[in-house]
Formats: C-alpha cells, sequence, structure tokens
C-alpha cells in the first residue's frame, strides 16, 4: 500500500529534515544540566504515537481525498511535535521569532486537517456499508467470511437464520447450485472454477434486491435469504435470477444454474433446514427463453 | 534411504505444495505470507527437484488452515491435485478402464502424491478397507493428509461415474478427529456415510466398485512419464510406518527395542530420543503393528484366539482379548460384525 503515496512520503520526509536542519543550524546546544528529561520524554512519546499514525495511515489506506487529509493532519503535526522535542536541546536567538512560529502554528491546522479527515471517513463508512448490505445484514462477523468470493459462509447463515427466527419472521430461502460444475472443473482446472465461482457471485450480488443476503454455501451452492418475500415472489426472482446469469456466464452450455425456493417457517430447526437444503430437489431445468434459438 | 525423519528435506515441492500455494492465492493468502518462517521461499519451489521436508509442510498446512476455509482445505485441494495439468499421474489415474485398474495405480505410485500416509487394506466379505496410519508423527499434517486421501478417493469415485446417492448409501469414512461445527461442507464434498470419534482412519466401500467402467484412452506415455517421475519421489517411509512394518514382520517372536534399532542403525538411546521426536515409543508402536497383523489373520478362516494370541507374540489368549477389545471396542467372536458395517 505504502507504494501509493511515495510523493506524499518524500515531501513529509524532505520537510521533517529541513526542520531538524533548521534547528540544528539557528541553535545553540543547551548544556545537558538544563536539559528537562521529563519533557523531552513527554513530548517525544507523542512524536512517536504521531509517526505511527502516520505509517498506520500510509500502510493501510488507499489513494483517496480521505486519506490525502488525513495524512495532511498527521504530517503537520508530526512536524510540530518534532519541533517541540527538538527545542528541549537547542536554545535559538531571542530575536529570531522563526522557530517558535514554525513550531505552533502547523498544530492547529494538523488538527483541523486530521478532523476533516475523520468526518470524511465516517462518511466513506456509511457508504460502504450501504454497499455491502446485499452482503451482510446487521451482523458482521469477518472471520466468517469466505476467502474466495468474500460472501458469508454457512456459519453466518447459521447466525442469521437464528436471529431470523427468534423475531419468529416467516421468509424463503433461495438455494442456488451449478450443474455439471464438477466436469467444469475436470475440464478447464480448478483455478478456472474457482473464477467461475468468483463471476457468479458478483453477477448474483448485482442481481439480488439490497435486503437480501447471498452466502456461500459449500463448494458450488449458494444461499439467499430473503426476508418478507413470498414464495411466489421468489420463485419470479428465481427465475430472473436465473435468466441473466445463463445470458452473462460465458461458460457457454456446459454449466447451467439451478435453483430452489426453500420456505422456512420460525419453529423449523436449523440444522433441519441444513439437511434440506443439502437434499434439496432443484426445478427441472427448462430451456431458457434467451438461449433457446428464434 | 529406507526411512525418513520429520526434518529430512524428501517430499517433492510439485507435487505436494504447489497446488495449495495457488489455491490459497486464488482466496487472498501470499504464497510469502504462508511460507514465512519455514525458511522456503517461493522461487525456489518452482525448480523441477525442490524439496521440503515434513515439518516444514505442517507449518504451511497449519497457516494456511488459520483461514475460516480450514476444515475443507484438504478437500478442495483433492480435486485440485488430480485435475493439474502438469501432473501425470492424475492423467493416469483418470485414465484407466476400470475404478480397479486406477486405485491399483494409485496404490503402486502412492508415493509420488502421498508419500505420509502409511495405508493398510483389508479385503472381507466383499468389502475393501482402507486403514490410514500415522507414518511422522505430525499431528496436524496426519489429519490433513488422511483428508486429502480420502477426498482423492472420493474424486475418483465420481468421476469413475458412481453417482452421489449410490456412494452415500454404500461408502462408510470413520474419522478419529472430534466433528466440525459445520458439518456441511464435508457432506457437500464427501457423499458418503461419515462418522467421527472413532477408533481408526479408515474408509470402506463395496469390492464391486472395481468394476466400475472408465476411458478407453490408451496409457502407455502417461505411465512411462509416471515411471521417470519416481525418481524426484520419496524412495523409503516414515520412521513409524518403517518400524511398524519392522515389528510386524518380527512377530511371533516378539522384537526387542535393540533389535528395531539395530534395523534402523541407531544405537537404542537414539532410538528412543527420535521415538519420543516423533511423539510414540516402543512399545506404541509394537501393539499398533500387533493391531494391523490381528486384522489381517483374522481375515482368514476359522481361528481359535490361542492360536491368535501365540501367532501375535502373546503370552497368553486373554491378554489378546483385551487388546482386541482395546482396539475395536469388540470381543474377537464379534470380528464378523465389525468387518461388515
Amino acid at each position: 500500500m505504502w507504494r501509493l503515496h511515495q510523493i506524499k512520503l518524500a515531501l513529509t520526509s524532505l520537510s521533517l529534515v529541513i526542520g531538524a536542519w533548521l534547528a540544528v543550524w539557528l541553535g545553540q546546544p543547551k548544556p545537558a544540566a538544563i536539559i528537562d528529561w521529563f519533557d523531552v520524554l513527554g513530548e517525544g512519546t507523542t512524536l512517536l504515537v504521531c509517526l505511527g499514525w502516520l505509517l498506520l495511515i500510509v500502510s493501510r489506506r488507499p489513494k483517496s481525498q480521505v486519506t490525502n487529509w488525513l495524512f495532511l493532519g498527521c504530517s503537520l503535526l508530526t512536524f510540530s511535535y518534532l519541533l517541540d522535542v527538538l527545542d528541549e536541546f537547542f536554545r535559538y536567538p531571542e530575536h529570531l521569532r522563526l522557530m517558535s512560529w514554525l513550531e505552533s502554528i502547523p498544530a492547529p491546522f494538523g488538527m483541523l486537517a486530521l478532523t476533516l479527515g475523520v468526518l470524511g471517513w465516517l462518511k466513506e463508512q456509511r457508504v460502504i456499508e450501504r454497499q455491502l448490505q446485499s452482503r451482510e445484514q446487521v451482523l458482521r462477523e469477518h472471520q466468517w467470511i469466505d476467502p474466495l468470493t468474500q460472501l458469508y459462509s454457512a456459519a453466518y447463515l447459521q447466525a442469521l437464520l437464528q436471529r431470523e427466527q427468534a423475531a419468529q419472521q416467516q421468509l424463503n430461502l433461495l438455494v442456488l447450485d451449478l450443474k455439471g460444475f464438477s466436469h467444469y472443473n475436470r475440464q478447464h482446472g480448478v483455478a478456472a472454477g474457482d473464477t467461475l465461482l468468483r463471476h457468479l457471485s458478483e453477477l448474483s450480488l448485482s442481481l439480488l434486491r439490497p435486503a437480501d443476503v447471498l452466502c456461500r454455501f459449500a463448494g458450488d451452492r449458494f444461499v439467499a435469504l430473503l426476508p418478507a418475500t413470498g414464495t411466489t415472489a421468489a420463485e419470479l426472482l428465481a427465475l430472473h435470477l436465473k435468466h441473466q446469469l445463463d445470458k452473462h456466464l460465458t461458460t457457454g452450455a456446459a454449466v447451467q444454474l439451478q435453483y430452489a425456493v426453500l420456505p422456512v417457517s420460525p419453529s423449523e430447526r436449523i440444522d433441519a433446514i441444513f439437511t434440506r437444503i443439502e437434499q434439496v430437489r432443484f426445478q427441472p431445468s427448462q430451456p431458457s427463453p434467451v438461449t433457446q434459438p428464434a | 534411504m529406507h526411512y525418513f525423519l520429520q526434518d529430512d528435506p524428501c517430499l517433492p515441492a510439485r507435487s505436494s505444495l504447489m497446488e495449495l500455494l495457488a489455491l490459497c492465492e486464488r482466496r487472498g493468502l501470499s504464497a510469502n505470507e504462508l511460507l514465512s518462517g519455514t525458511s522456503l521461499f517461493a522461487a525456489d519451489l518452482h525448480k523441477p527437484n525442490a524439496r521440503l521436508s515434513p515439518r516444514q509442510l505442517d507449518k504451511v498446512i497449519q497457516r494456511a488452515s488459520r483461514i475460516n476455509y480450514g476444515d475443507s482445505l484438504p478437500l478442495l485441494l483433492a480435486s485440485a491435485t488430480l485435475y493439474q495439468q502438469d501432473l501425470p499421474l492424475g492423467k493416469l489415474l483418470l485414465q484407466q478402464k476400470n475404478l480397479g485398474k486406477a486405485l491399483a495405480c494409485l496404490y503402486f505410485f502412492r508415493q509420488q502424491l502421498q508419500p505420509l500416509v502409511s495405508l493398510s487394506v483389508l479385503c472381507h466379505q466383499g468389502r475393501l478397507s482402507l486403514y490410514f496410519s500415522d507414518s511422522i508423527g505430525l499431528a496436524p499434517l496426519h489429519q490433513f493428509t488422511i483428508e486429502h486421501s480420502i477426498s482423492l478417493l472420493l474424486v475418483l469415485f465420481s468421476h469413475y461415474g458412481l453417482d452421489a446417492n449410490s456412494c452415500r448409501q454404500q461408502v462408510r469414512i470413520e474419522l478419529c478427529r472430534p466433528a466440525p461445527a459445520l458439518l456441511h461442507d464435508y457432506r457437500h464434498h464427501w457423499p458418503a456415510d461419515i462418522h467421527f470419534m472413532q477408533r481408526h482412519n479408515r474408509l470402506s466401500f463395496p469390492l464391486a466398485f472395481l468394476q466400475q467402467p472408465g476411458s478407453t484412452a490408451t496409457t502407455k506415455e502417461v505411465l512411462w512419464l509416471c515411471r521417470l517421475q519416481r525418481h524426484y519421489s520419496p524412495s523409503g517411509m516414515g520412521l513409524l510406518s518403517y518400524s511398524r512394518r519392522f515389528l510386524q514382520r518380527c512377530l511371533p517372536v516378539q522384537p526387542t527395542p535393540e533389535q528395531l534399532a539395530n534395523e534402523l542403525g541407531l544405537s537404542p538411546a537414539q532410538l528412543k530420543r527420535l521415538l519420543r521426536q516423533h511423539h510414540s515409543h516402543f512399545s506404541q508402536l509394537l501393539d499398533e503393528a500387533r493391531q494391523q497383523h490381528a486384522l489381517q489373520l483374522m481375515l482368514k478362516p476359522k481361528q481359535s484366539n490361542r492360536q491368535l494370541a501365540s501367532e501375535l507374540g502373546y503370552s497368553d489368549e486373554h491378554n489378546f482379548r483385551r487388546a482386541f477389545k482395546r482396539w475395536t471396542g469388540l470381543q474377537p467372536s464379534a470380528i464378523k460384525d465389525w468387518f461388515l458395517i
């Protein structure tokens, strides 16, 4: 990540070096007897923490407006704290005000920039949450995310079902499965199979409604949780999904999407639901009107 | 070399590691992260005769299992290994005339795919049972290789046209490990009757499966390639399985630790230390060897408990009965039921 911020890093290091050089050039070193080591310790720690923030931002954030504000704030603060530490070791001539300006002016501006950055960050988080809505509902557990498709795994589905059932919600599950997936794997290799799964999950996500949650159950089987949807509406949604996916997946006739709608009642046990998902009978596949020859 | 230890670089990287690295890479775990601390480097592993030790493989596998799909990793890896484009053995296994021939090939060339599995095969009343035991004393690696081998077999079953339903009814898998929290992953990848917390790691299926027809392609060239590949695969077996085999061959005379040390070219003290490093000891190995031998002997018709006890080197019948109960949880007379399940 840090490679994205090379110019910013170079400018910051340059300004830090210039600041330090000015302090050394203009100031007289203080004798060791009058250095206040408590001050040095306190200001030094502040400087180190600020540097740590800077490094965290550089190593974790992508290139964006928000990153720029955060970075600017942190680097101004770092600059000011560096001079703060240095003036414990150097005494500047009385008539020269430059060093004290350089020390005190950047700090409030840095704070301001940092605040702007954090505000932007919160806004960004809100947008990302909206973007995530089809992948997760109100639960968030990062260890349950399937690393291949970035969807939640069956453990998450279990937790979600428990929650919905506690709320006595009647809901429908849409089970999606790829017919002929193992044959596809055999012919094109497992890497191609993985890519296909990734495409499938991205496409289905874009086709489902914002309130639906799509999970990867196991292998090539996906389960979408459709809250507040009647069985007929769920069937229609599934049919639409199948037509669109058959049109967009570039695998030809080798792999076909099959689906089934499972109504779930609030009193049903979770492991019974899981067994039903495993042994589900899919709708008999009809040739979709899109691929049918005219 | 007849046997290898945990730290001997004996496993060819190409067949044991490269697919795992690719699989994890596609799931966002880079090769460098996976290999850090193992003194292996991704660039070196691409060389044709790059090797690694069982301990290094164990480390990599433990690290790979830390991502949340830990449990199903061996299951994913099996089809990835078999359908790998540049692995001649994979082609050979998939192009045999019938499943029986494919399994025979797998058994013959097993050092290339699964050098760490110590396998014994028993056939009784129309069912074939495969027992997996530890060969090198590394528990996570052992678990992984067993699940990988079972998945390989099940992928072969489905490749040779056995449908999931008939497998589910007729294939039985027993594993020593406790059941994972969510079973559906296993059930999805393993169409079989799966039992956890058992005394043995075994897979059994009807002999009739072996007749399942396959392809008619000729395999001469691939066979030749596989023979060439044998130079790269380890020639020996793990310390534990080697010792177990030696002890089993010594029966009914009860061998001493000194004899085993002599066979391995070690001093008795060295042997003791090595076995401790491999999380085992002499009497445990002897017990396991007797257990293997007992099961093989009991396949032959009608032997009294006294005969069996003397063939296994027990001083009397009573000791044999007690040991047998410990191994299988059954009386020796009930052995038939045990094979039939």
